[in-house]
């Protein structure tokens, strides 16, 4: 379980200090598909590099599996918007690059790279250079990355925010096959509303200045969604909340130049707030 | 001139010439490397390496090397030391500065992924900061290379020495245009042929691996 207890977080910048997150306290079972959303400045990466290890709390805590978080490790794995491949190391060494770093016997190598690139579809271009590849086809070969060490938790900050709608919807269905199939813990942390409702058991919202949790929704869909019918109604009901706070953004941000039009939300085809940015 | 170049190799002269030249070039050119990556590395890395000496290196950067022999004179006579000493002075800078560079251009999220990874400490730095910096520190061993090369073809020049740069000097001395024509021709060759054999591979290598050989 991930347990985030009473946790505040403030950054210190040129143009003043930002309280990015205000006592905020979340229960994370083991197996959840969680996904977090809000606008822009909510916190919600911070929350997630919380939970890697990668920044501390100001106050309050957080444990993962009853271990506090000091440091990143290996059993926390993160996927960044941009894939992070090595550009010096081939599709398969970069695999194991995160496998010698976890400490796997190398004898147990070859045969996790092969499981973990199959389970992506890129098993046949396993000696590419990561320039070789489409941005879609980084992102498989940067979820082999974290998957194939192990982790118990999977964090995500917006992995397929860069890619084409069309490529994001073959890495929904294929994410949620490989969720499916190793039952891991996963974090994700999206501004897209359709992709959280698509994805999570739980899409938890914040609302900003200073973070919270405003609303936690329980997805109760049957898998695999497609993003129409059901998904749709979650995707209406969230974003009506979600409005209130962009909206909100956008006058601190604008000033007076800011005039929302009633019950028109500025979303894209893909359903997402601010999904074209 | 074809003659003399032809007389220079039969009898050894010039050979004996690029021979001490080279060993010069390689012991100067080696002890930049191993001092200049660190300190470059060093330099990018901690604040108080980068407050303390970064001036001074991009201060010595400015001077150019033969302004040592001077000083490399009073400390070690006309020694082989001397000579070494201003290689080593003419191409430690452009190393360390590139070096920096480079390491400044690493794309956090890299280092940022390596440590979600676990990686850390000395596994940081050699598995992933300095190959993610080899583009720029390539490019910066170049630099070096070509700086020890000018500074020893001065710093033999300007006395006794040996090496090519002392045939050139003879040669001036017996107003022997041809022999004169026939080192520099030689120098230029032995330049050429590093950089293509050398640094050219080691450059395209590395332009096909990240892909940055294609607009």
């Amino acid at each position: 379980m991930i347990r985030i207890s009473q946790v505040s977080k403030h950054f210190i910048s040129r143009t003043g200090s930002h309280h990015a997150l205000d006592s905020v306290s979340l229960d994370i079972a083991d197996g959840q598909f969680v996904c977090l959303v809000g606008p822009s400045g909510c916190g919600k990466s911070t929350l997630l590099n919380l939970i890697a290890g990668l920044e501390m709390p100001d106050s309050g805590s957080v444990t993962v599996f009853d271990t506090p978080v000091t440091a990143p490790g290996p059993d926390r794995s993160v996927m960044f918007q941009d894939s992070a491949l090595f550009p010096w190391l081939s599709v398969r060494k970069n695999v194991e690059f995160g496998l010698e770093l976890a400490n796997v016997p190398r004898s147990e190598w070859q045969g996790r790279v092969e499981t973990f690139l199959k389970k992506v579809h890129l098993w046949r271009f396993r000696d590419a250079y990561v320039h070789e590849l489409s941005g879609g086809m980084r992102q498989r070969v940067a979820l082999a990355r974290s998957l194939a060490p192990d982790p118990r938790v999977l964090l995500m900050d917006e992995p397929f925010a860069s890619l084409d709608a069309q490529t994001r919807d073959v890495l929904h269905v294929e994410l949620q096959e490989i969720w499916r199939a190793t039952q891991k813990t996963v974090v994700f942390v999206t501004h897209n509303v359709r992709e959280a409702v698509r994805l999570g058991d739980r899409v938890i919202m914040l609302a900003t200045r200073p973070g919270r949790i405003k609303h936690d929704v329980k997805i109760d869909l049957a898998r695999p969604r497609e993003s129409e019918g059901d998904v749709a109604y979650y995707v209406g009901r969230i974003m009506k909340e979600l409005k209130v706070e962009v909206d909100k953004v956008m006058r601190e941000e604008m000033g007076d130049a800011w005039q929302p039009t009633p019950g028109d939300l500025p979303s894209g085809p893909t359903g997402g707030v601010g999904g074209g940015i | 001139m074809a003659r003399s170049l032809w007389e220079g190799f039969s009898d050894g002269t010039i050979l004996v010439g690029v021979g001490v030249s080279l060993r010069r070039l390689f012991i100067g050119y080696s002890i930049s490397l191993i001092v200049g990556l660190p300190l470059g590395l060093g330099l990018a890395r901690s604040k108080v390496l980068e407050d303390s000496l970064g001036t001074i290196v991009t201060g010595m950067q400015a001077l150019p090397s033969i302004c040592w022999l001077p000083i490399a004179l009073i400390w070690f006579g006309l020694s082989e030391t001397a000579i070494l000493f201003v290689v080593v002075a003419g191409s430690l800078f452009s190393i360390t500065i590139a070096t920096t560079a480079g390491v400044r251009n690493v794309p956090p999220l890299l280092v940022r992924a390596a440590r979600t990874m676990g990686a850390r400490g000395p596994q940081l730095y050699f598995r992933v900061i300095l190959p993610a910096s080899l583009p720029g520190i390539l490019s910066g061993m170049r630099l070096g290379w070509t700086f020890a090369w000018r500074s020893l073809m001065a710093g033999e020049l300007l006395f006794v020495s040996g090496g090519l740069g002392q045939l050139l000097a003879t040669g001036r001395e017996l107003r022997d245009m041809s022999r004169v024509l026939a080192v520099m021709v030689t120098i230029v060759g032995l330049g050429l042929l590093t950089d293509v054999l050398v640094f050219d591979r080691l450059e395209q290598r590395v332009r096909e691996r990240w892909g940055t050989d294609r607009a």
